[in-house]
């Protein structure tokens, strides 16, 4: 009986085409955008996910220059200001960060400017960094090839990323080489992996394929012996939570700078739990904003199906005189109004699948449609249906056969 | 199912039981009676034509008769079954399987073909694609359309259409078919293949009860009851006597009116 009444709806919706299509189109809409927003929300959520796992939750970043609000800290990467001016850090505060409770490692990260070449090869746009030996384990660096510096080597060696030894050195598989950094030679010992490690690296590294690792006295003495330390990244111990280190490095920095703040402690969780809490918002807010077209959608399925009670007046009393219960009827109508809804939901789902796979095309986030957004986007549609369906319906049930086999 | 009532009155044989049947409209001083303590009872296999002016209750009966309306006073036993003690949803079964209309205008559903139409009362049934059209061409057989099941409604002559009707009325094997006017809106050849069709009908032992204005139609009927103001004015029962051959006045046009059709 119902594989039947969904075929006199479908029979009935076909006979008005154009009108069953549009009122669809209200419901593809609602669907798509609410199933398309949910899945950018949880592209979004995963990426930053996926940050948090990179970095891991337990590196501190500490940054020259004052945050703007307690607690919550810059955003990643707008620190460029900080990289370029002369630091606030220095390394009487590496020392503090190295000695405070629960810190396992510490990088500090210099920046240093300067011309860097093989031979007559020049690279455009070097990205150099003095870092100690402990960076590797900070940011969780792999490499592909060779080493990276340990405490014994201070001397001229650098660790370069794979564009960058492809660019010198004509290869990536390959240590020994000599590369020119501020006119001084540098051994190469290792080749980085730009698979591991973070790809944001603190907002200081555009790619780690670009960068070069040389050791931190080295970076020194290529500034005559001067630091300027534009980045400390601090790992926590497994057993501390974030936020106490982070106290704890904060009162010890700021007492080394007379009670200044002048400088900031980033917890990556925090920045990046911020992050999604606001996306977890903004997604929420949007996709509310959303679902008030399907609300729309919903009563454009009501209006049409009022529409269409009254004008099949005379079929229904037809059907009542050849025998159809008030029931049939009522079903008749209400599984109309269901095949525009769901069918509605179906196409919204199809058309928010082709959308996401097109954004993540462009976009660097891959819209994820989870399946309990696909429940909820095909549930609301199909309640919509149901509760904008079942008025008409009811309508149709109640009417009146002899009535409406008069009707004309 | 309802409990089987057996009116002490009634016979195995009879297929409709009105007893002091009326039916008011409207309320208090504005109450018109549209049927008046009428009493009614049709054997299984009559071919009853009830004629009458307009507004003497003749459908109003046919509603009542049909289930489509309740009647305010009086009890009405189809096939020894009280039908006031039937909920709606039984009714609805009771229209399904025990009657059949033949409307005037035809009543076909506009959107769907001809062979659906007529299966149209089996799909309530909850029967199966197949089986309801093959049901339904096996009788479109017998009424020479079987050329004709996948057209739609539009693409018939009237005297088709109503042939589609009584095919669609019978395809239930109902107990009665209650035929309103089945020739008023046609031509007087299609009006004569109707009532050659439905005089078929009831010799195959079907129990037709049929409204007409036309009294020529009344011959193809073996008892003619007329009304007046909500009553029976009178009840003839005869043989029906063969069409006269050659008639010189085509059937469905209108006769040198009558007492009763004068008012």
């Amino acid at each position: 009986m119902i594989t039947l009444n969904v075929k006199i709806a479908i029979a009935a919706l076909r006979s008005a085409r154009v009108r069953t299509i549009l009122t669809m189109t209200g419901i593809v809409i609602g669907v798509a955008s609410v199933t398309l927003i949910m899945a950018l929300g949880e592209g979004i959520k995963r990426e930053v996910g996926s940050e948090i796992h990179k970095l891991g939750g337990d590196v501190i970043q500490i940054r020259p220059g004052a945050t703007n609000t307690e607690g919550l800290s810059q955003p990643v990467g707008l620190n460029l200001l900080g990289a370029t001016t002369p630091s606030t850090l220095n390394e009487r505060d590496l020392e503090s960060v190295e000695h405070t409770k629960n810190v396992t490692a510490v990088a500090p990260m210099m920046i240093v400017s300067g011309h860097v070449s093989h031979g007559a090869t020049e690279l455009k746009h070097p990205f150099i960094i003095a870092t100690t030996e402990e960076l590797p384990q900070v940011l969780n660096v792999k490499l592909t090839h060779g080493e990276f510096f340990n405490p014994s080597i201070q001397t001229e060696v650098a660790v370069i990323g794979r564009d960058v030894a492809n660019k010198l050195l004509g290869t990536d598989n390959q240590v020994g080489g000599k590369i020119t950094v501020r006119g001084q030679d540098y051994t190469v010992i290792g080749i980085l992996d730009s698979n591991t490690g973070s790809t944001a690296f603190g907002g200081l590294a555009p790619d780690l394929s670009k960068a070069i690792f040389i050791p931190f006295e080295a970076g020194k003495r290529a500034y005559q012996g001067a630091t300027q330390i534009q980045e400390i990244e601090v790992k926590v111990a497994d057993h501390a939570t974030p936020e106490q280190v982070t106290a704890a490095i904060h009162s010890a920095i700021k007492k080394n700078h007379g009670g200044e703040e002048d400088f900031s402690v980033i917890t990556q969780q925090e920045a990046l739990q911020a992050t999604s809490s606001i996306v977890r918002v903004l997604t929420t807010f949007t996709a509310a904003i959303a679902s008030i077209s399907l609300l729309v959608g919903g009563i454009g399925i009501m209006n049409i199906m009022l529409v269409s009670v009254t004008e099949r007046t005379k079929e229904i009393g037809i059907r009542k005189s050849i025998g159809a219960t008030n029931g049939q009827i009522l079903g008749q109508f209400l599984i109309e109004a269901m095949v525009i809804s769901v069918g509605g939901g179906l196409i919204g789902v199809a058309l928010a699948f082709i959308t996401g796979s097109l954004l993540s095309f462009r976009l660097d986030i891959t819209p994820t449609i989870t399946l309990p957004s696909l429940f909820l986007a095909f549930g609301v549609s199909t309640t919509v249906g149901i509760l904008f369906g079942i008025a008409p319906a009811v309508k149709a049930a109640r009417k009146d056969p002899i009535e409406a086999l008069r009707h004309e | 199912m309802p409990r089987k009532k057996t009116d002490t009155s009634t016979n195995n044989k009879t297929v409709i039981a009105l007893t002091n049947l009326s039916k008011l409209y409207g309320v208090e001083d504005a109450t018109t009676v549209a049927l008046d303590n009428l009493t009614l009872k049709v054997d299984k296999g009559e071919f009853v034509a009830i004629m009458g002016p307009s507004g003497c209750g003749k459908t109003t009966l046919m509603n009542i008769l049909g289930l489509l309306d309740a009647p305010s006073h009086g009890t009405y036993y189809l096939e020894n079954h009280s039908v006031a003690e039937l909920s709606s949803r039984q009714q609805a079964k009771f229209r399904r399987n025990k009657i059949g209309f033949v409307f005037q205008s035809f009543n076909l559903l506009p959107r769907v073909s001809v062979i659906e139409n007529v299966a149209l009362p089996l799909t309530y049934k909850g029967w199966g694609h197949t089986r309801r059209l093959n049901a339904a061409s096996r009788l479109l057989k017998t009424f020479g359309l079987r050329e004709r099941e996948y057209y739609m409604p539009n693409q018939l002559s009237g005297g088709q259409m109503q042939r589609v009707a009584i095919a669609r009325a019978l395809v239930n094997n109902p107990a009665i078919i209650l035929a309103d006017e089945p020739t008023g809106n046609l031509d007087s050849k299609s009006s004569e293949i109707i009532m050659q069709e439905l005089s078929e009908v009831h010799k195959k032992g079907h129990t037709i009860i049929m409204v007409t204005h036309n009294p020529n139609l009344t011959v193809y009927a073996d008892r003619v009851i007329r009304m007046i103001d909500g009553r029976i004015a009178s009840d003839s029962k005869h043989k029906p006597k063969p069409r006269p051959k050659n008639a010189k006045r085509p059937l469905g046009t209108v006769p040198k009116p009558r007492e009763e059709d004068a008012a």
